[in-house]
C-alpha cells in the first residue's frame, strides 16, 4: 500500500465557534492507482494532503506513507508534491529552478538535464531560460508541474494541478501522466474541483465535505450508477433544499 | 539543502554589496590613496591625502557597513523559505526540519566565509602591490570573527522571523536586540553610569546580567575583531570569546525548537 490513513483528526481553532475539524476514518491508496479527492472549497482537501506530508501535524491517528511512518523523511524519498499555492525563487530561470529543487533529491546535474529536456518536450515548454518572475500563470503552473515530475518517484500528490492551464496544455500533461503510469506503475493522488479533469482518468474517488469523507467509489461503480463523475459529485453536493443554498 | 541555500544566497544581489564595497575601497585607495608600513606594528597605514590612518581604523568602518548590509540582505531567503508556499515545496522533499534549519545556518556561514575570503584577497592584493605583507591578524579577524559577528546577528533575526512570520519584523527586532548586546560586555561600566542617575536596584542588576547570556553577543565578536585589527592576535580575550559563543546557544536552540513545532 502506497498510503494508508487511519483515524486521523486535526482541529483548527479559530475565534468564536468557527473551528474546523478534519476527521478521516480510513483512506488507502494502492500501488499504481489514480485516486481523486473531490470536495467544495474549504472542505479540507489541501489540509489532508499537508497532513500526509507532515507539513501540518495531525492531532491523532496513523498515516503510513510508502510503508513508513509519514513523519520520517525517508517516507518522502519517492514522493513528489505539487501544492496548490507555491512560491519558487523569482530571480531563477525555469531551468535553474528545476535544477535547484531536484538536487534536493540527490539527482545528479546530468540526469536532471536529460529529464528537463524530456519534460520540456512533453509539456511543450520553450521558456526554460526565462526568469520565473516573467512567466504567465499557465507557464508558471507548467513549470511547477515539471518540477513535480522531474524526479523519478513512485507517488505523486497533486493539489489542483491544472489551475490556469489551457485545454491543450492540460491534455499534454495528462498524456504524460498516463504514459508514466503505464511505464512505471506510479500512483497519483489528486485534488481538484474541475470534474472534467478526472472524469476519464481516476480509478477511485473520495468525496470530502466539512473535513469528513462522505463517500468513496470506484470509477466503474460511478459509471454504472451515475453515468459520470459530475453526476456522482452533484448527487452528493448539490443542495436540493433552496433554504440551504 | 546546503547547496540550495548557497545557490539562493549567491543570487541575492543585496549581498553582492559586500564584496562590492571592498572592491570600491581597494580601487579608490589604488587610484587616489596609498599604503605604507606602520612604524611600530606589523600592520600598515592607509594614506588618504596628507593623512596616514591605521588600517584597522578604516577597515573597522568598512566592516560596520558590511554588517549593516548583510543584516538587511541575508535573511530574505529564510523568510521566503518559511512561507507556507515555499516551505511546502522544500519540506515535502526528504528533508527534515532539523536538516532544513542547520543546513540554512551552514549555507549562510559558507557565504559569510566566502565573501570574507574575497575581502581578504582584495585587501591582500592592495598591500602586496605596495610591497607590504597583509597582516595575519587581519586575515583571522576577517575570515573568522566577521562571519561570527554576522552569525550572532543572524541567529537573533531568524528567531524573530519564526516568531513574527515577517522578514521586516525579524530584521528590525534582531538588529536592535543584538545591537543591545553591546551593553552586556561592559556591564560594570553600564551599571556605574546607571548609578550616576540615582538608579540602583540589585534585582535589576541581576536580571540585566542574566539577560546578557540570552542575547547573542555580536558585540563581543566585534570587540574581539576590533582588538585584533588594532593590537594583533595577542589581544584575543578568550573569556570574551567563550561568552560570545555561549550567548548564541539559547536563541539558536529556541529557534530550532520553534521550527520543529511550526506547521506549514
Amino acid at each position: 500500500m502506497i498510503l494508508q490513513i487511519d483515524n486521523v483528526s486535526k482541529t483548527f481553532k479559530r475565534s468564536g465557534d468557527n473551528s474546523f475539524h478534519l476527521d478521516i476514518d480510513h483512506l488507502e491508496i494502492p500501488e499504481g492507482s489514480f485516486t481523486a479527492v473531490l470536495g467544495p472549497n474549504g472542505s479540507g482537501k489541501s489540509t489532508l494532503l499537508k497532513i500526509i506530508l507532515n507539513l501540518l501535524y495531525a492531532d491523532s491517528g496513523n498515516i503510513s506513507l510508502m510503508g513508513r511512518n509519514h513523519k520520517q523523511k525517508e517516507a518522502r524519498a519517492k514522493v513528489s508534491y505539487l501544492p496548490e499555492n507555491y512560491s519558487f525563487p523569482e530571480n531563477y530561470t525555469v531551468k535553474e529552478m528545476l535544477h535547484a529543487f531536484s538536487e534536493l533529491k540527490e539527482s545528479t546535474p546530468g540526469q536532471i538535464d536529460r529529464k528537463i529536456n524530456k519534460l520540456a518536450s512533453a509539456f511543450n515548454v520553450n521558456y526554460l531560460n526565462k526568469k520565473m518572475k516573467n512567466l504567465s500563470k499557465g507557464m508558471s503552473q507548467t513549470a511547477a508541474l515539471m518540477h513535480t515530475f522531474l524526479t523519478d518517484d513512485q507517488f505523486y500528490i497533486l493539489d489542483e494541478p491544472f489551475n490556469g492551464l489551457d485545454a491543450v496544455q492540460k491534455k499534454a500533461i495528462m498524456d504524460y501522466i498516463f504514459s508514466l503510469q503505464q511505464e512505471h506503475n506510479i500512483s497519483i493522488l489528486i485534488t481538484t474541483h474541475i470534474l472534467s479533469d478526472i472524469d476519464k482518468t481516476c480509478d477511485t474517488l473520495y468525496l470530502i465535505k466539512n473535513g469528513h469523507i462522505i463517500n468513496s467509489a470506484s470509477k466503474s461503480d460511478i459509471k454504472e450508477e451515475f453515468g459520470s463523475v459530475e453526476a456522482y459529485y452533484l448527487n452528493h453536493f448539490e443542495s436540493k433544499d433552496p433554504a440551504t443554498l | 539543502m546546503i547547496r540550495f541555500t548557497v545557490r539562493t544566497l549567491l543570487k541575492n544581489r543585496v549581498l553582492w554589496a559586500w564584496p562590492g564595497i571592498f572592491i570600491l575601497f581597494v580601487g579608490a585607495i589604488a587610484v587616489w590613496g596609498g599604503i605604507s608600513p606602520a612604524p611600530s606594528s606589523s600592520s600598515y597605514l592607509i594614506e588618504l591625502g596628507d593623512i596616514d590612518l591605521p588600517a584597522g581604523m578604516i577597515i573597522n568602518q568598512i566592516v560596520s557597513m558590511v554588517i549593516l548590509i548583510t543584516i538587511i540582505g541575508m535573511p530574505t531567503h529564510f523568510a521566503e523559505s518559511l512561507k507556507p508556499e515555499r516551505a511546502s515545496l522544500l519540506l515535502s522533499k526528504p528533508i527534515s526540519r532539523t536538516e532544513f534549519f542547520f543546513s540554512d545556518i551552514a549555507g549562510v556561514s559558507i557565504i559569510y566565509i566566502l565573501y570574507a575570503a574575497i575581502s581578504v584577497i582584495l585587501l591582500a592584493l592592495l598591500t602586496i602591490v605596495h610591497g607590504i605583507l597583509f597582516p595575519f591578524q587581519h586575515v583571522i579577524a576577517l575570515l573568522i570573527f566577521l562571519p561570527l559577528t554576522l552569525i550572532a546577528y543572524y541567529i537573533t533575526i531568524i528567531l524573530f522571523i519564526i516568531l513574527t512570520n515577517s522578514y521586516l519584523g525579524g530584521v528590525l527586532l534582531g538588529y536592535f536586540l543584538t545591537g543591545f548586546s553591546a551593553l552586556f560586555i561592559n556591564v560594570e561600566q553600564f551599571m556605574k553610569m546607571v548609578k550616576l542617575f540615582g538608579l540602583e536596584d540589585t534585582y535589576a542588576v541581576t536580571i540585566f546580567k542574566i539577560a546578557g547570556y540570552f542575547i547573542p553577543s555580536a558585540a563581543a565578536f566585534q570587540q574581539i575583531m576590533q582588538d585584533m585589527f588594532n593590537s594583533g592576535l595577542s589581544s584575543i580575550d578568550l573569556s570574551l570569546f567563550g561568552y560570545a559563543f555561549a550567548t548564541c546557544l539559547p536563541f539558536l536552540l529556541l529557534s530550532y525548537y520553534l521550527l520543529q513545532k511550526k506547521q506549514f
